[in-house]
């Protein structure tokens, strides 16, 4: 139980040298891993905190992001509902002008078609007075009808002016040998186509070879042809006469 | 009856040395324990094993019990307590080993660790303080009670010495006894209160030291900021 000195100081050199030892390969190396374990948790912690700001702002940009979008789809969903409804009301103003332009159209169409139909029944209406009137004359005709135009014929030659006459005058002096044909639809008496070619000749001075023929065409009448001027008094040609002129009266309204 | 040489025993002489088997024995769980920690830490990962997990939680143990009691030199006061711990620690148990005997149970040995203990408080102080404002807590709150001041130092360095030593010995000494009364088996439960006892030691040896090298280091100015 003796305390010897030499195992006191050994020890105490001992007990130093293990300090340092352990401070060289203990302590200080694992204090350093500690540290920098705390320190990569440290770095860690911050990251996951920047990372969780970082996030966070993301997620304010997006939705403030979404927020405008929203507002843009609701603005642009109202500017496109606003052309929409432009567009309708320009396609109903086209589809009103054109029904207007198809409604004129066919205005216009059943306007044409009701005066051609009623053009057409005046016609139909004429030719059935020219057929009445010319079965009502032919019945009617005869030598008296006859003769009573033959005196109108001759009072009428006997009013045309100088200038009718130099006319007749000149369509029988533009033939070589003049002649003329003097048609009728009975057959004439000698002395009513003696006088008609008397007062022919004397009035134009010229000396004329006489045609006489009969033509029931002109159902009643008489129809004098020299040259290219014709002169009649018949009821044929009068109720054609009248029908042409009925006729392009009607084609020209 | 044969005479059991239960205390240190002298091995040889090298000159003027005397080298005591309870010297050997510490040299051996300083090499040891040195031999270990520079192994073990020669690898160290950002993920650590299982034995890397074990030293951390040896080295933060240590480092956070001085951390409570002195705040301010943590660091450097760490390294001293941690040696006090595992040395003792392992030096009280190595007598469980056939063959081995506690080198705690030497005298000479616990002196000259109380001795290092009562050096060690005045080198943290002064280096903490200064050496005038370390002498200075002597003298305070009184210059009368500077005689008490250097009795109390003496004492409580003896008192490290004595206590780990008496400890040791007498358990070792018990189960010595119970061995040659009892027979092979008997003193296995005293053994394993030896195994307490030992770690018990340890513990109040170095945590009385960590007390001084507070006491030391927190004795002059922070006395006097403390003081109303």
């Amino acid at each position: 139980m003796d305390l010897n000195p030499s195992t006191f100081v050994l020890e105490i050199v001992n007990f130093l040298v293990l300090v340092w030892l352990l401070k060289r390969f203990l302590y200080q190396p694992v204090s350093a891993a500690i540290e920098e374990r705390r320190r990569q948790i440290a770095r860690t912690v911050a990251e996951a905190r920047d990372t969780q700001t970082a996030a966070e702002t993301l997620r304010m940009q997006y939705e403030s992001r979404l927020a405008d979008w929203e507002s843009e789809k609701r603005q642009a969903r109202e500017a496109f509902k606003q052309e929409i409804e432009a567009e309708r009301q320009r396609a109903l103003d086209e589809l009103e002008k054109a029904l207007d332009a198809e409604r004129e159209k066919a205005r216009v169409l059943i306007e044409r078609q009701r005066r051609d139909m009623e053009s057409d029944l005046e016609r139909q209406a004429l030719r059935l007075s020219r057929q009445f009137a010319s079965r009502f004359l032919e019945r009617l005709a005869g030598p008296e009808m006859e003769a009573a135009l033959l005196r109108m014929f001759g009072e009428d030659l006997a009013a045309m002016s100088p200038e009718q006459w130099q006319a007749l005058t000149r369509a029988l002096e533009e033939q070589e040998h003049p002649e003329a044909e003097i048609a009728s639809a009975f057959p004439l008496k000698p002395e009513s186509c003696a006088e008609l070619t008397e007062m022919i000749e004397a009035r134009t001075g010229r000396a004329v070879a006489w045609r006489f023929r009969e033509d029931p065409a002109l159902i009643c009448g008489i129809r004098l042809r020299a040259g290219h001027r014709v002169l009649a008094a018949n009821v044929g040609e009068e109720l054609k006469f009248f029908a042409d002129g009925a006729e392009n009266s009607l084609g020209g309204g | 009856m044969e005479q059991i040489d239960f205390f240190a025993r002298v091995l040889g002489h090298l000159g003027p040395v005397t080298v005591s088997d309870s010297l050997l024995t510490s040299v051996l769980v300083a090499g040891l324990l040195s031999a270990a920690s520079a192994v073990l830490t020669r690898r160290r990962t950002a993920l650590p094993d299982r034995v890397q997990v074990v030293l951390e939680g040896i080295v933060s143990a240590c480092e956070n019990a001085v951390r409570d009691v002195i705040p301010t030199a943590y660091r450097e006061v760490t390294p001293f307590i941690m040696s006090l711990w595992l040395f003792l620690a392992t030096a009280n148990l190595i007598s469980l080993v056939p063959g081995f005997d506690s080198p705690t149970r030497d005298l000479s040995v616990t002196s000259a660790l109380a001795v290092l203990v009562f050096f060690s408080v005045h080198w943290f102080g002064i280096r903490q303080q200064g050496l005038s404002a370390y002498l200075k807590h002597y003298l305070t709150p009184n210059p009368v009670l500077l005689p008490f001041h250097l009795i109390g130092e003496i004492t409580r360095t003896l008192a490290l010495a004595i206590r780990l030593f008496g400890n040791m010995m007498s358990m070792e000494l018990i189960g010595l006894l119970l061995l040659i009364i009892g027979g092979l088996f008997v003193p296995v439960p005293v053994l394993l209160l030896h195994v307490v006892e030992g770690l018990v030691q340890a513990y109040i040896f170095g945590i009385l030291a960590l007390v001084y090298i507070a006491g030391g280091i927190q004795s002059g100015p922070q006395q006097e900021n403390h003081s109303p």
